[in-house]
């Protein structure tokens, strides 16, 4: 088959325009994923993954162009936030273009086979190492505020050694509303995701339930996630205390504030709504506080012993 | 004679193509026309040390070209020490001495070839040559009633596939209970429980010390040694609060350092054990490699038992894998790290232990003992005296009362005393004098029953001065939370002590287990990949399906029993594939990957050539448990009354003779012929277990074989002297 040459335009993570020339090489798919995917090869020899948006499978389906919007969302928000070096457990957006015909997200080659069909053969060292870089994608995510929202087997893959979370199809927004209505999305909502996946891992038993029965789990997984299991989100542990309980210290990354430019403008907006709000109320400060009130209860005694002894002085006088 | 092996030897077709070595017994096939010519190697047969007995079996007549001299048969001088059989027809016709002419066999197969399978039973073999020794005639003609329970190919190939199909299933879940059981392995021998010593019990005997020294200083707060005592117990209270405080949060401390070195330890292999040890526990013990392989293995053959799949197996082994290692101590950790920090704290002691509510008892008792004790000097001093214990022991209380380190002292204490106490009871003194003075004269002095008034006030001083302090006393004592403190102290220790022996103890033993487990499973995948390979290419059915469309037959075995034994077979197959294993376990070593599936493929083959040399009743090597083929037996032979009637047959029953219907003339009709009967001793068992058939069962006439899938029964005609030509060196000698 001919190799197919196009030259697109496309736009960097932080939105700079440019043009770039694609070979198409073969197709490409992962269990994860509901775009139409192929593999690419950029500038002679880098070889990236194209997620697509067909204008056939978009008239079909035109919630396609949701899934895809959330991927380039998801992955230029944490290419924005990791501008330095960039976690490997994340899949790394490279360029997208939404205005296209078919809009298309590139991401850069992804490392290791769909992890579904290899959890089951891990031996100790592995499924440590599958658990701990779980964790340190999720941390990582919820660094940047992301939340995966569709953590199974299918969207992790698997190099033997490496761990990597792709397939952001589904991805979330911390403080967004949540899609199923109830409250706000959390950074920690992948854990319960996770969980499931870890006991996959260690015990073998399929990820088909939210409320498995844990009773026979080794003692380590329900030490861990019995909190994640057992209580509302707001009680979760975070991702950093797990790696912490697994004796592996958390990985910091140099991060970078994408809205930091935007502060001091946000800053002069305050300001200037404030000066428009006129000034604020000052909170009454209290008068008496409790140290004055123990010691006039300690003054009491003395109060009454001496009004007493007066009021006996002054009767005996009387009396005499 | 008791033969174990009989080997074939067929030298029709090749008869320079023998065995380098034979032993045992050896049935020979042969032309008849062909004896003399084979006479060497006939020679050198019978002269074999390790040859116990040959029969020779010589199909057709040796002169054929004329048959009408009688002879049927020309043997060379070498079979004279050998069992001749003669088959003047392979086919042979069915044909009852005495009782019915003869008549075209029934039946497919030749008659010669269920012969030779039944010879080469070695018990058979036993039994025909030692017939053929009381026979007259140097050679006989056999006739042969026969019944095979062998199992069809196709059978064969279906069972096969069913079994190998349900030992690779992973249909069932996988059940907990083996995990639960792996983790107790050898457990019997862990330490009942876990003695902390070194600094962690160090910790604990300093903190427990000053917890102790303090109840005994609380114990003594309410007697007198706290007012009048030297030491007292309230001179330094606060102080030894505070160092009980400390003790226990350093306690706390120990423990939480001891717990988190062992979940290093346990979780990531650091800090190393010795550090570990340092803090206070003992060396964990070591794996008894022995018996762990030897409590694996039985719980895998008790699984195997319960009918469960090598492949679910498999994953249950995964799963006890993961169960039986050190699980780290995380949940303990947190129960410790969540009590701290321990803190005792040192409750404030009531301000005023001689209450102030008193303030108008004391002002009155003084005012009455003044005035009691009458206007007199005697009776100014009496008043004074009384006025001032009053003071002295509110001075006394507040003086001794604990403060944050140290008591208050008396110093400190003067001036409220004299500004309540002191005043309270001068003011009450002196206006009992001046009342006792205004009214001298108007009541006796001293009045009646004075002293016992004052006695009593002076009592009632000493009760309220006493039920005072003991009450703030005991007021401090509660809030002082000292047995709570005790409590957590001996729970804290009660749970790191349970955690170290139940993780840290047998840290080795728990490693050893989840090794072992693992390598067990890899073992057991290998053996569902190689059965699902290898296994599926033993019985081969010779048919091939007619649909032909390569879609996956519905595997039903038209007979359970064949299932049964078959599956019993390939788990003992496997069981043995597996035996590698545990001698690795035994040394703490690992199974070289592949060696599980090299053994497997090869005791695959070794069963594979036992059933096609011995058939399928009899039972291969491995085998374990004769029931399922007991069951196959009762089934197969239970469903042919043919075979019970060929047990029951007669010499001069219906058999096949092996010859054709013109040849029968040149058997003997004088010579008695003589009759084998046989079976397969599992057929004796089930016959026994039948009350109905119970005296075949015990006829001493049957050869009951130890392998085999033949009954029937052999009858040895002899042949006429005169159809038997000796040839010796090569000229013939007529009987």
């Amino acid at each position: 088959m001919a190799e197919l040459t196009q030259i697109v335009r496309y736009r960097n993570v932080f939105g700079r325009l440019g043009t770039i020339t694609m070979v198409d090489r073969s197709e490409f798919v992962t269990p994860g994923s509901s775009l139409e995917q192929r593999l690419v090869v950029v500038q002679g020899d880098q070889v990236y993954v194209r997620k697509y948006v067909s204008s056939a499978a978009g008239k079909r389906n035109p919630r396609l162009y949701d899934l895809l919007d959330n991927e380039i969302r998801a992955g230029s928000r944490l290419r924005q936030v990791f501008a330095g070096p960039y976690p490997p457990e994340l899949a790394e957006l490279v360029a997208y273009n939404m205005d296209a015909e078919e809009p298309f997200a590139l991401l850069r080659a992804y490392t290791g086979e769909p992890a579904a069909d290899l959890v089951h053969r891990f031996d100790d060292g592995q499924r440590r190492l599958f658990h701990i870089g779980l964790l340190r994608a999720l941390q990582h995510l919820g660094e940047a505020g992301v939340v995966h929202a569709a953590v199974t087997a299918n969207a992790v893959r698997w190099d033997g050694r490496q761990l990597q979370l792709v397939d952001f199809e589904s991805a979330a927004w911390a403080g967004e509303p949540r899609r199923s209505g109830s409250g706000e999305v959390d950074t920690r909502d992948d854990l319960l995701a996770a969980g499931l996946l870890i006991r996959t891992v260690y015990t073998g038993a399929p990820a088909d339930g939210a409320r498995p029965d844990r009773s026979r789990d080794p003692e380590l997984l329900r030490a861990l996630y019995d909190p994640i299991f057992d209580k509302p989100v707001e009680h979760w542990p975070h991702p950093a205390n797990l790696l912490q309980k697994l004796r592996e210290n958390p990985v910091v990354r140099p991060k970078h504030d994408p809205e930091a430019a935007l502060a001091a403008g946000r800053q002069l907006f305050d300001q200037i709504s404030a000066a428009k709000r006129g000034p604020h109320p000052v909170d009454a400060v209290p008068t008496e506080t409790p140290r004055t009130d123990q010691r006039a209860r300690r003054i009491l005694p003395f109060l009454a012993a001496t009004v007493l002894v007066a009021v006996l002085i002054i009767g005996m006088a009387v009396l005499a | 004679m008791h033969t174990s092996k009989v080997t074939l030897l067929d030298l029709r077709e090749a008869p320079d193509d023998r065995p380098a070595e034979l032993a045992g017994g050896v049935v020979v096939v042969d032309d008849a026309g062909s004896l003399v010519e084979h006479a060497e190697i006939y020679l050198s047969l019978v002269g074999e040390d390790m040859v116990t007995a040959v029969v020779c079996v010589a199909v057709g007549q040796s002169t054929m070209d004329d048959e009408l001299d009688g002879v049927a048969l020309a043997v060379p001088p070498a079979l004279r020490h050998a069992t001749v059989l003669w088959i003047g027809d392979p086919r042979g016709v069915d044909w009852a001495p005495e009782h019915s002419a003869p008549r075209p066999a029934e039946g497919p197969a030749d008659a010669l070839d269920g012969l030779v399978a039944a010879l080469t039973v070695p018990a058979v073999f036993d039994r025909v040559v030692a017939a053929a020794e009381g026979l007259s005639s140097a050679a006989a003609n056999p006739g042969i009633r026969l019944v095979s329970g062998a199992a069809e190919p196709v059978e064969l190939a279906e069972a096969r596939a069913a079994a190998v199909q349900s030992l690779c299933a992973t249909d069932h879940p996988p059940a907990a209970s083996l995990a639960a059981t792996m983790r107790r392995l050898d457990a019997p021998h862990d330490q009942p429980g876990a003695v902390l010593s070194g600094p962690v019990s160090a910790a604990n005997t300093e903190a427990f010390r000053r917890l102790n020294q303090i109840g005994e200083l609380v114990r003594q707060l309410g007697t007198p040694k706290a007012l009048f005592g030297s030491p007292r117990p309230t001179a330094e209270l606060g102080n030894h609060v505070a160092w009980a405080s400390q003790a226990a949060e350093n306690y706390r401390r120990y423990l939480g350092e001891l717990l988190n070195r062992m979940d290093g330890q346990l979780q990531v292999g650091h800090p190393p054990v010795e550090e570990v040890m340092e803090l206070g526990v003992a060396d964990p013990m070591e794996a008894r490699g022995g018996e762990i392989a030897a409590g694996l293995r039985a719980a895998v053959d008790a699984r195997v038992a319960e009918g469960v799949s090598i492949a679910v197996l498999a994953q249950e082994m995964r799963m006890a894998a993961v169960t039986s290692g050190p699980q780290g101590l995380t949940a303990t950790l947190d129960q410790v790290s969540r009590r701290g920090p321990l803190v005792l704290n040192m409750p404030a002691f009531r301000a005023w232990p001689l209450r102030l509510g008193t303030l108008p008892l004391i002002f009155l008792s003084c005012l009455a003992v003044a005035f009691l004790a009458g206007p007199s000097w005697l009776g100014a001093a009496v008043g004074g005296l009384y006025a001032a214990a009053w003071f002295g022991s509110g001075w006394l209380l507040l003086g001794r009362r604990p403060g944050p380190q140290t008591e208050v002292g008396l110093g400190p204490a003067a001036a409220p005393a004299v500004v309540t106490y002191g005043l309270t009871a001068v003011l009450g003194a002196v206006a009992g004098a001046v009342e006792a003075a205004r009214r001298a004269g108007e009541v006796p002095v001293p009045a009646p029953g004075a002293p016992i008034l004052i006695a009593v006030a002076v009592l009632l001083a000493v009760a309220a001065v006493a039920l005072s302090w003991r009450a703030a006393v005991r007021r401090w004592q509660a809030e002082l939370g000292l047995p709570a403190m005790v409590r957590t102290l001996e729970e804290l220790t009660r749970i790191t002590e349970e955690a170290t022996a139940r993780e840290w103890q047998p840290m080795r033993r728990h490693r050893a287990i989840a090794a072992a487990a693992a390598d067990v499973a890899a073992g057991l995948e290998e053996i569902v990949r190689a059965l699902a390979d290898t296994g599926n290419r033993l019985f081969v059915a010779p048919r091939v399906d007619p649909a032909g469309n390569g879609a996956p037959r519905s595997v039903q075995p038209t007979l359970p029993e064949l299932y049964g034994v078959v599956r019993g077979d390939l788990v003992d197959v496997c069981r043995e594939a597996l035996a590698p294993v545990w001698p690795a376990i035994e040394v703490a070593g690992r199974t070289t990957p592949g060696a599980v599936t090299q053994r497997l493929d090869r005791l695959l083959g070794e069963y594979g050539a036992h059933v096609r040399r011995h058939g399928l009743m009899a039972a291969p090597r491995l085998t374990r448990d004769l029931r399922p083929r007991d069951s196959l037996v009762a089934r197969v032979w239970s469903e042919s009354p043919a075979a019970l009637a060929a047990l029951r047959t007669g010499v001069d029953g219906d058999m096949t003779q092996l010859c054709r219907s013109g040849q029968l003339r040149y058997l003997s009709t004088v010579a008695e012929p003589s009759l084998v009967r046989f079976g397969p001793a599992q057929l004796r068992r089930v016959l026994e277990q039948d009350g109905a058939h119970q005296p075949l069962a015990a006829d001493p006439g049957i050869v009951w074989s130890a392998g085999g899938e033949l009954v029937g029964a052999l009858r040895l005609v002899p042949l006429r002297p005169e159809s038997i030509r000796h040839v010796l060196g090569g000229a013939p000698v007529n009987g």
